[in-house]
């Protein structure tokens, strides 16, 4: 393997046997802090602070995103459908792309954004100060101490945030709707409610939750594994938010791909 | 006689880096039971990475190291947490915890291994915070100390527990001359009261000459001195003279 390496050496190909190593390295990294979610022990009360930090924390900025997401849904919509005489029809189309795409990918960025480079930071500053070499030498497992109780936060508060991130966008939508085409209320939450079928619902919750699943793993390996020296901690959360974004979009493909194919 | 002491930790020809980088170069040492050991050398040397290599923490290349005859280098995690287990550890700037108060640094292994009732293990932290001079810090965070508080943190954390072995990564180095002398105080009662296994790294060399039964020298990834603190002071290597005293070195090169 060495020898690989060393024949290799700042060729193209020695940089996608990096990449492939990371990959790896990412993919072990994820395969333990799973089995540490799934098997006991577990961490209830670490796991409740996290829990807190990560979803009253990022509740007032998903807020903020569904409101804001919603009036402009709403405003576009209006404009696109009055061309084909349809604005009776806004609840419908606000509906189905804030349950489907909109909620969950926008209220996952900003979950991104605050909470995994809130925890990318704190195990960054960790790890520098040999705090993660301190556990080991005092017996404990990092991933079971640290990683387990974020990513699980990240898991059970990524499909909550969505949920009232949803909800607030469905209100602006509303306040659009009564405001500048002033259609009923009940005719809008009516077709509103008509959209929220299991297949959708289902389907924003499980990106929801996948989604979730990215920011607690990327955040923490990126953290763990942080170069030393004073620009680790900014370098490591910067990498921590934008590899969660993107993946994030490209899981968000993937998800949505395999939803039309077998459900939607 | 040395030969008639148990041998505690070996490191025998281990290689020891970082990826592609190798920091420690096929060496040898032995600790002897109840032995204080030093091991002195310039900074970024490799001194902090022999001790995270006989801890576990990461893995030579090629050799072997025996803690208790064991060859803890093939060892999975698991077993790596019964070894750590007999030793403690203190690192260069204490990492302690900084999410938990002192106590519950102190308490940390007595809590996680449930080695004792929760009423033992107020008794112990109170114990060893006494020790260490720090009886009324149990209740701050760690942000709240300063650096001498937070070494001597550390030390009762490796305290606490009670092992045979401990591991000090520069203990003393950049304190003030009273905490300097404070913690040095500490290693020496602790090498009389607890019988101790120490092994201590610094480039300190007063300091090391003070604690030291037996000294080895670091440089350039090898051990270029093994001996006692009287046969360091009449060693006619040049590179340990020049360790030892750059001042006179510098002049008489010139
Ligand atoms: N985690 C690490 N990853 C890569 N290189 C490291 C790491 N820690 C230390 N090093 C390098 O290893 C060498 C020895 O470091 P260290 O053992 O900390 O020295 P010392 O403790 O003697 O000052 C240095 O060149 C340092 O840059
Ligand atoms: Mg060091």
């Amino acid at each position: 393997m060495d020898r690989l390496k060393i024949g290799l050496v700042r060729t193209p190909l020695y940089y996608f046997y990096l990449f492939l190593c990371e990959l790896g390295a990412i993919a072990r990294f994820t395969g333990t802090a799973l089995k540490s979610a799934i098997l006991p022990p577990y961490r209830r009360s670490i796991t409740r602070r996290q829990m807190d930090a990560i979803g009253v924390g990022s509740l007032p900025i998903v807020t903020l995103t569904g409101l804001f997401m919603g009036l402009v849904l709403a405003l576009q919509s209006i404009v696109e459908l009055r061309n084909i005489g349809a604005t009776a029809y806004i609840g419908r189309a606000i509906g189905t792309t804030v349950i489907r795409e909109l909620g969950p990918v926008l209220s996952s960025m900003m979950v991104a954004a605050r909470a995994g480079s809130a925890i990318s930071a704190e195990l960054a500053s960790m790890t520098i100060g040999e705090q993660i070499d301190a556990l080991r030498a005092e017996g404990s497992d990092p991933v079971e101490k640290l990683v387990e109780p974020r990513l699980i936060a990240c898991l059970i508060m990524m499909p909550v945030l969505t949920l009232i991130c949803d909800m607030v966008a469905f209100i602006g939508g509303w306040l659009v709707a009564c405001t500048v085409i002033q259609i009923s209320s009940f005719f809008y939450w009516d077709s509103v409610l008509e959209v929220l079928t299991p297949a959708f619902v289902w389907g924003g919750a499980i990106k929801a939750l996948a989604f979730g699943f990215v920011i607690g793993v990327v955040s923490c390996y990126s953290g763990m594994k942080t170069s030393f020296g004073s620009s680790g901690v900014g370098e490591a959360t910067t990498r921590a938010v934008v590899i969660s974004s993107i993946s994030i979009l490209a899981l968000d493909f993937l998800i949505t791909k395999i939803f039309i194919v077998t459900w939607w | 006689m040395k030969e008639n002491r148990e041998a505690i930790i070996q490191l025998i020809n281990a290689t020891i880096g970082y990826g592609d980088l190798t920091v420690v170069n096929h060496v040898d040492m032995v600790v002897y039971q109840g032995e204080t050991k030093v091991i002195l050398g310039p900074s970024g040397v490799g001194k902090s990475t022999i001790l995270k290599a006989i801890l576990g923490l990461i893995k030579p290349t090629t050799g072997e190291i025996r803690i208790h005859r064991e060859n803890i280098v093939p060892y999975q995690e698991r077993e790596l947490v019964r070894i750590r287990s007999q030793m403690a550890m203190v690192f260069q700037h204490g990492a302690l915890f900084d999410s938990m108060t002192v106590g519950e640094n102190v308490s940390y292994r007595l809590r996680e291994l449930e080695m004792t009732t929760p009423d033992k293990i107020d008794q112990r932290v109170d114990e060893v915070l006494n020790f260490v001079g720090l009886r009324g810090a149990r209740k701050l965070k760690p942000a709240q100390l300063s650096g001498g508080m937070r070494k001597r943190v550390a030390i009762a954390r490796g305290l606490a527990p009670d092992p045979e072995v401990f591991l000090f990564d520069e203990p003393t180095v950049g304190l003030d001359p009273i905490n300097h002398f404070n913690i040095e105080q500490l290693m020496l009662k602790l090498k009389k009261t607890q019988r101790a296994t120490m092994l201590i790294v610094t480039h300190d060399v007063e300091s090391a000459l003070r604690l030291a039964d037996s000294i080895v020298i670091l440089h350039e990834g090898q051990f270029i001195f093994d001996g006692t603190p009287t046969a360091l002071k009449e060693n006619q290597d040049m590179r340990v003279k020049a360790f030892l005293d750059p001042e006179k070195f510098a002049t008489a090169r010139e």
